[in-house]
């Protein structure tokens, strides 16, 4: 995925950044939504994968500032973790996308974005305990509360992304990983 | 169909409304370190008067300012236990179990809660008060300096200015693809776990095929026409800051220095 | 099936700015099996109409009968409207997403609760329809194929749920010529098997060659009802609502002009040519 033009990362970025405002909105009816499916991940996931680490990193910080900014979600308090634990999703996956090649676009996929999103979640937890519980009795307990409250998006998050690069792929939206794979 | 969210922006004329973004976002940052630097009870009552002053300023309705704090009360009820059950003090007031109630953990519990409930005041003040575009406009000249280490500020001003281009567009687009897929009989919701992405998936991907199509031809235009990257565009000169900008700019530091070294 | 939208009214939230009126106040009846044609003006309500009958947004006033029932009434079985109507969006073919055709074309009939024997038939009663060949295309990707590829499997999908009304947002923008006899043809095959079919367009000559029942709105009114001849009967009053009459019926209207008398009523091309042929035997 590495013959993209500078050009179309920027404006892949863009489009992910768009719709790190727009896919919670569309998600807005459905039930639980915000917090099962963390839709804004996605995008910046996505991004990280796509683009590569400068721009996931990009992404992950402008997405959810730009839709505080817009649409008053999240809430300015949650707003720093978010762009922490997003940041770092986006800086990983596209960092392990460089580094993983096995020849199977599943395991490059998997791999990376298992490992991103544990790091993610237990750093972003780690914060969390950090700076809204100050002196509080245990760092590690709230650490594991929140890693264990996202694992069903964790779950959700790793079937739908990958099948989302796939339908990209044949769609030739973005380049094929490993073109002597197909047929 | 205009579509764009307009986030908390209230019209008015008020002076905070007319400030300079930028001043404003400023203001802003050096006011959110105070309140992060007082720890005295007479800093946080000079600070309360400060926000309140501004809350009369903005002329907002109050309503306007409060209601986003409703959503926050758990998250203040559990942060105020969380520090006032567990803090590790000396000489607790009462002990039972694990938990230990001590005066320096209630206090401590106290202005964790203050400090969110002021911060989220300011900025609330701050983004009701601003355009969102002004606010990224303003975001994105604050950025500048960010230019001495080698990060592409200019590109980034691209990328961002363009996603703000992109929302109206593509979320007419997701509504309308949540239409199709509703009229189609897709049901969003599903109980199990392994069933909830699959569930989505109607939404989701046709979403993303159809926001990384625009971006393909977007970008094939910008490629077809020459673009490169930002670096040697010039852009538009800005408003140069006025009088009031300066002002406020001014009696935010003093503010500022005055919670942190007179209280 | 039959559709009545009585005193409707509807407007969208603006968020910061007002909210946008686009009917207030509107009624409407559909009798089962008519063949219907929307015209109007950008902007003049026609998909908002739709998404109304088909119970994709909910009107602030009034009521959407379908069949007699009110759809949005509290306890109204919405699996049903999902049955009986069918949309086909104007760009149908970015709502595909699945890895197969026939998985993609089959995913509207998931809680139809039929056998998987039925499903296939349907499956492949809807794609023969739009002209493909089931063996040749179930396995592929509907990303894979071309534009009008795209659309057509889009369109079986809707129309492997067998819907008793079917409502399309202006279906022949983007069509190639054949393509558009082609959908015209479906259209009122469809119609003539007792589906009430309804069909949004800015293409006048589309709508004199297909439709029974011609409606033309502005600003959220209905404001000319009747058979497409006696509507683009009157084109001073349809260039008033910036559209176009039939080309057939624009050629009479020059003629007329210069002097060849011509029935006002003309509106396809096999109309204009026989009274062409009859005034010139009466020379």
């Amino acid at each position: 995925m590495n013959q993209m033009s500078y050009v179309k990362r920027s404006i892949l970025t863009a489009v992910c950044i768009a719709l790190c405002v727009v896919l919670p909105m569309a998600f807005h009816a459905i039930p639980n939504a915000g917090s099962i499916y963390c839709p804004m991940h996605i995008p910046v996931l996505l991004c990280g994968l796509i683009a590569g680490w400068p721009f996931g990193l990009l992404c992950g910080l402008a997405g959810p500032l730009l839709s505080s900014l817009l649409t008053g979600m999240p809430a300015t308090a949650y707003l720093p973790i978010m762009m922490m634990e997003l940041a770092l999703y986006g800086l990983l996956t596209g960092l392990f996308m460089q580094l993983i090649h096995t020849r199977k676009i599943y395991v490059d996929l998997y791999i990376s974005l298992v490992i991103s999103l544990l790091a993610g979640r237990v750093l972003a937890g780690i914060a969390r305990a950090l700076i809204f519980a100050p002196g509080s009795y245990s760092i590690s307990a709230w650490a594991t509360g929140y890693f264990i409250t996202c694992l069903p998006g964790l779950v959700i998050q790793l079937a739908l992304v990958p099948t989302i690069v796939f339908a990209l792929e044949k769609a030739r939206l973005i380049p094929v990983r490993y073109p002597v794979e197909e047929g | 169909m205009n579509t764009m969210p307009s986030g908390q922006y209230i019209t008015g004329t008020s002076m905070l409304h007319r400030l300079d973004a930028r001043g404003k976002l400023i203001c802003m940052f050096v006011l959110l370190t105070a309140v992060i630097l007082t720890s005295t009870l007479w800093g946080y009552i000079f600070i309360i008067a400060v926000t309140a002053a501004l809350m009369l300023f903005s002329a907002l309705p109050a309503a306007a300012l409060f209601t986003p704090l409703r959503r926050l009360w758990l998250f203040f009820t559990v942060i105020f236990l969380m520090n006032a059950l567990f803090f590790d003090g000396n000489a607790p007031l009462c002990s039972w179990w694990i938990f230990h109630i001590t005066a320096a953990g209630l206090s401590q519990g106290a202005q964790v809660v203050l400090r969110v409930l002021l911060v989220v005041l300011l900025s609330n003040i701050l983004t009701c008060t601003t355009r969102p575009m002004e606010l990224t406009g303003a975001l994105e000249s604050l950025l500048k300096p960010l230019k001495l280490f080698r990060i592409p500020v200019e590109d980034i001003a691209m990328i961002l200015s363009v996603a703000i281009q992109f929302i109206p567009t593509l979320s007419e687009e997701a509504d309308m693809i949540k239409k199709a897929q509703t009229a189609r009989g897709a049901r969003f919701e599903s109980r199990r776990l392994t069933d909830k992405a699959a569930s989505v998936a109607p939404l989701v991907v046709p979403i993303f095929l159809s926001a990384f199509r625009r971006a393909d031809e977007l970008s094939m235009a910008m490629e077809a026409r020459g673009y490169r990257n930002a670096g040697s565009r010039t852009k538009k000169d800005r408003h140069a800051l006025h009088l009031p900008d300066y002002l406020a700019l001014t009696a935010s530091m003093m503010i500022c220095a005055a919670s942190v070294f007179i209280f | 099936m039959s559709i009545e939208l009585n005193h409707i009214s509807c407007s969208y939230p603006g968020g910061a700015q007002e909210s946008v009126t686009v009917f207030d106040d509107f009624s409407l009846h559909i009798a089962d099996g008519e063949f219907i044609g929307i015209m109007g003006h950008t902007g003049c309500g026609k998909t908002t109409l739709l998404q109304l009958m088909a119970g994709l947004i909910a009107p602030s006033g009034g009521e959407v009968l379908i069949n007699g029932e009110d759809i949005n009434k509290a306890g109204y079985d919405r699996s049903i409207l999902r049955r009986s109507v069918g949309i086909v969006f104007q760009y149908p073919e970015y709502q595909l997403f699945e890895t197969t055709v026939e998985k993609d074309v089959a995913f509207g009939l998931k809680h139809s609760g039929l056998s998987r024997a039925e499903v296939r038939e349907r499956v492949i009663w809807a794609l023969t329809l739009m002209g493909f060949s089931y063996e040749n295309i179930r396995t592929r990707s509907p990303l894979t194929l071309s534009g009008g590829e795209k659309r057509r499997v889009a369109i079986a999908g809707v129309l492997a749920v067998k819907p008793d009304i079917l409502m399309f947002d202006e279906p022949i923008a983007g069509l190639d010529p054949q393509n558009r006899t082609a959908f015209l043809e479906l259209a009122a095959q469809l119609n003539r098997q007792g589906t009430t079919v309804i069909i949004v367009s800015h293409n006048a000559d589309a709508l004199a060659e297909s439709v029974c029942r011609l409606i033309v709105m502005d600003r959220g009114r209905t404001v000319m009802d009747g058979t497409p001849n006696s509507v683009f009967a009157d084109p001073v009053r349809m260039q008033e609502l910036h559209l176009g009459v039939s080309t057939p019926r624009a050629i009479a209207d020059m003629l007329a002009k210069r002097g060849i008398p011509i029935a006002p009523d003309i509106i396809r091309y096999e109309e204009l040519l026989l009274e062409l042929r009859m005034n010139l035997k009466a020379r």
